[in-house]
């Protein structure tokens, strides 16, 4: 285990009080990182010795005196439980909901009696994107992973959650009927699988292909749900025909079938053009060129254009803006200017840094304070609720600002750089 | 306070039984505080905002859904209460350290350096951005999981881990060999 891969291990961590074997022995023989990590278990447990506040204080006695005035005999001053009318409904609501779950279990033991083709399966959202966030927050989490990522491992790991977004999008376009949609997804899960998850797992060590089973189950539950979906509507078999055939052909490559090496690569430019899908085609394009990049500079260079992207998208809604989007496209913004960016930025020793990497770096500094500079002039043109709530996310983001202590724009863990994959991605796409 | 206990005096206030809500007050007064001391700096505005939490709490309680974590459901409260009195402009006085450090009985010098330590991790603490505090605590004092702070703060789960990240890393770098061990 590396240092670098310890000490990010030792910020991250929820519990780094308990580190694991692997790691204990690193801080055996390492004197370094074992005299990091002691002041890390003493900062947590000055921390933790702050006294709590008394109880006994004036204001809890209010309190209590404020409660008791309410009659106990009464029920508390709900004002979130719903009136009777509503919990008589609620009642019908009920009964229905219980007379539809076992009709529905009638209907499908009977089905499965007679041998029928299996009802199309629902998409289980995966284990790292809620289902009710929408698919380009998902799909950033993951390129904020990648740039962050300990090593070509935990890359895979994103690009295998992307996938599996992406999939489960499709899924639902599907149903939706929405064919377009389908194959413009259908087309970025190509891209993910073909030019990110084959050749960063045909480049994994011997220790990283610990992660294929996982990688391999996920291609295989996308070639059986797409399967499914498939005979279930035959209307939006063709689009979904990609993804299967994606999946079965990864699976091949990564099991090592002589005959399919490396699948071929996707086109460049999407079956169909869909400018609602513009910043998920950015935010997959740039992610894809974040795999086994080693130079921080680069890095947050593909982020800053992901910002870039972003910055557009919420300028664009201007007074069609609904609050609670702007002050999600807020918040993903200043995620990827500082996750992503800045962090990677730390990362350039200016001492080092050849005259390539510098100017990289300036462009991806000048680039991000762009686009948190266009939000914040187009302010006004947001409905109020949306400009405050946005407000609130971009505070504290200024990345064309120098840095003070506790105000700066943090690096994220990147314990050990990953290791280039063989094969680079294609252009950006867009 | 067991689970079991715990669960019983939610019920019981459900209910509508102030002796039960007394008692989860009292449980979880000192902590709610001294969260929200941790982030406004200001020992009198945290017994206030503490205050109104659980009153809003109580107002509430028909909401929460039994089973789930109480604790950061309180937490989640006190955050709106917070954002709520910042929303409102009201001045907030700031002193450099909690009370709480100067109560302590003096001792040897050992006892003495330690606190001094002490002292200087919580002025740190206390420079730190609201947004990188806030998770801090609640994982460090609180002990809450990241997937708890992500509840309680509204972020994903990952931006609580990276804010974690960033406050530990500000803290070492800001203490640095304070936080060695002492020489004698």
């Amino acid at each position: 285990m590396k240092c670098r891969a310890v000490r990010a291990w030792m910020l991250t961590d929820e519990t780094p009080q308990r580190p694991p074997p692997r790691l204990r022995r690193h801080l055996q023989r390492c004197p370094r990182c074992r005299k990091r990590y002691g002041r890390l278990v003493r900062l947590i447990h000055e921390v933790q010795e702050v006294p709590l506040p008394s109880t006994d204080c004036p204001a809890r006695m209010q309190l209590l005196e404020r409660l008791a005035a309410v009659p106990s005999s009464a029920p508390p001053p709900v004002i979130l439980r719903p009136p009777r009318r509503v919990a008589f409904v609620g009642r019908w609501v009920a009964a229905a909901v219980l007379l539809l779950t076992i009709g529905t279990g009638l209907l499908v033991l009977n089905r499965k009696r007679n041998d029928p083709p299996q009802p199309w399966p629902s998409p289980a959202p995966t284990a790292t994107a809620p289902a009710e966030r929408p698919l380009e927050d998902r799909v950033l989490q993951q390129h904020l992973r990648l740039a962050e990522a300990d090593g070509p491992t935990e890359q895979l790991d994103a690009l295998a959650s992307m996938a599996a977004d992406l999939r489960t999008e499709s899924l639902r376009a599907a149903r939706r009927g929405a064919d377009k949609d389908v194959a413009y997804l259908a087309w970025l899960h190509a891209r993910v699988v073909e030019e990110g998850i084959v050749p960063s797992a045909v480049g994994l060590s011997a220790e990283g292909k610990d992660s294929l089973p996982r990688v391999l189950a996920q291609l295989r539950r996308t070639e059986a749900e797409v399967r499914e979906a498939r005979k279930a509507s035959p209307k939006a078999s063709g689009p979904l025909e990609v993804l299967e055939e994606t999946a079965r052909e990864a699976i091949r490559a990564l099991e090592g079938d002589p005959a399919v090496r490396r699948p071929a690569r996707p086109s460049e430019k999407p079956p169909v053009e869909l400018a609602s899908r513009d910043l998920l085609r950015v935010l997959v394009a740039e992610s894809l060129l974040v795999v086994g990049e080693d130079d921080p500079a680069r890095r947050a260079g593909h982020s800053s254009r992901v910002a870039d992207s972003l910055a557009r998208a919420l300028v664009a809604k201007g007074e069609a803006a609904d609050p609670k989007e702007a002050a999600r496209l807020g918040e993903n913004l200043s995620d990827v200017v500082n996750r992503g960016v800045m962090s990677n930025l730390e990362q350039v020793d200016p001492e080092d840094a050849d005259e390539e990497q510098k100017e990289e770096a300036a462009q991806a500094r000048k680039r991000a304070g762009e686009a948190v500079a266009a939000v914040k002039r187009n302010l006004l043109q947001l409905p109020e609720a949306a400009r405050h709530g946005l407000e609130r996310a971009l505070e504290n983001k200024r990345p064309d600002k120098p840095r003070e202590h506790g105000k700066g724009k943090g690096k994220g863990p990147r314990k050990e750089k990953p290791r280039k994959p063989p094969g680079r991605p294609h252009g950006q796409g867009h | 306070m067991s689970h079991e206990e715990e669960q019983l005096w939610i019920r019981r206030s459900q209910a509508g039984d102030h002796s039960a809500f007394a008692s989860l007050v009292n449980s979880y007064w000192p902590c709610i505080q001294r969260w929200l001391q941790g982030l406004t700096q200001d020992p009198q505005a945290a017994e206030d905002l503490t205050q109104e939490a659980f009153f809003k709490a109580w107002s509430a309680l028909a909401s929460f859904t039994p089973g789930t974590n109480f604790r950061a459901w309180l937490f989640c409260i006190a955050r709106h209460c917070l954002i709520d009195s910042r929303r409102c402009a009201r001045p907030v006085s700031t002193r450099p350290l909690p009370d709480a450090c100067a109560d302590r009985e003096p001792g040897p010098v050992r006892t003495l350096i330690g606190r001094e330590t002490q002292t200087l991790v919580q002025e740190a603490v206390a420079r730190l951005p609201v947004v990188f505090r806030a998770p801090f605590l609640l994982r460090t004092q609180e002990e809450l999981s990241y997937q708890e702070i992500a509840r309680v703060l509204d972020l994903t789960e990952e931006t609580v881990r990276w804010r974690v990240f960033k406050a530990r890393k500000l803290l070492l770098k800001a203490l640095g060999n304070a936080l060695d061990p002492d020489p004698s």
